[in-house]
């Protein structure tokens, strides 16, 4: 078993000898890019923001639905609510057989 | 190409003086990031941001100090500048610094760094070591750092940051010193 100081020695001395790290090879021409062009701007998002984007406009879309077909103040008007619903979400159906 | 030629010819905005100052630098500063980042995407972002200050503060450069000195200068305060940032980001370190022990070393398994140019038989102890550098106050990082990886003498470390040798030969002391402490407590609980 290693005594304590020697292995505090030794791993001291394990940077020793230590070689340059080489880079890519192309760095020197990423460098020149963003001297002329800037530094890139990364954008990101998270997945679950974009779930969540989407959920919320899932449950818009439901509310708007659910509040047109069945909240009316007529019973017989349902019928009706149901396609003037499907219009007003897929009149553009219409338009492209046209 | 002589280094007054260089700096002259840099100052003009000549293409081939910027391919020479790649050639004798690119590995200069991607080294001296990548040891102080210990992180080989940091290291390439910085080393890119070094080439565009040296393209732009170049007509500033007075040639007091040697190219090379200045050079690791701006790799250092590039370098220093990120780890700050990084460590303003870390709001719950605070709280760990407070209550948690400043010299418990535990190597984590998510990436240990492995420098590159570490000898096979040397690259577990160097992982521990580059752990427990990461640890010193940052002047003393900057000079162990530089002096292991560039091998730098004191007196040119002295020049890059910009203190006297003495202060250079009291921030050793004091980084062996502590790291001394560190790989001791990381044996104790380690390696027994």
């Amino acid at each position: 078993m290693e005594t304590k100081e020697n292995w505090i020695n030794k791993t001291l001395e394990s940077l020793d000898d230590v070689n340059r790290a080489e880079s890519d090879p192309l760095l020197f021409n990423k460098a020149l890019q963003r001297i002329q062009y800037g530094k890139p701007t990364i954008i990101s998002i998270r997945s679950s923001m974009i779930w969540r984007v989407a959920a919320l406009i899932l449950v818009l879309i439901s509310f708007n639905v659910i509040t047109m077909v069945y909240f009316t103040k007529t019973p017989g008007d349902s019928q009706i609510n149901v396609k003037s619903v499907a219009n007003e979400y897929f009149s553009y159906i219409d338009s492209i057989n046209l | 190409m002589k280094e007054e030629q260089l700096i002259g010819q840099l100052k003009e905005g000549n293409p081939d003086a910027y391919r020479e100052l790649s050639a004798q630098f690119t590995g200069r500063i991607y080294n001296t990031a990548l040891g102080l980042l210990q992180n080989k995407e940091d290291a390439e972002d910085i080393s890119q941001e070094v080439f565009a200050e040296i393209y732009q503060s170049v007509s500033q450069f007075t040639g007091r100090s040697k190219l090379s000195t200045w050079v690791y200068r701006i790799t250092v305060q590039k370098s220093l500048e990120l780890i700050r940032s990084r460590n303003r980001k870390k709001r719950t370190g605070i709280l760990f610094s407070l209550f948690g022990k400043e010299d418990h070393l535990t190597l984590t398994n998510t990436s240990p760094f492995y420098h590159p140019g570490v000898k096979l038989e040397n690259k577990e102890r160097a992982a521990i070591l580059f752990q427990a550098i990461e640890k010193l106050p940052v002047n003393q990082r900057t000079a162990f750092t530089l002096h292991k990886l560039e091998n730098l003498s004191y007196a040119e470390l002295a020049e890059v940051m910009g203190v006297s040798v003495s202060s250079v030969e009291s921030l050793m002391f004091r980084a062996k010193q502590n790291l001394r402490k560190l790989l001791g407590n990381y044996y104790d609980q380690n390696e027994k």
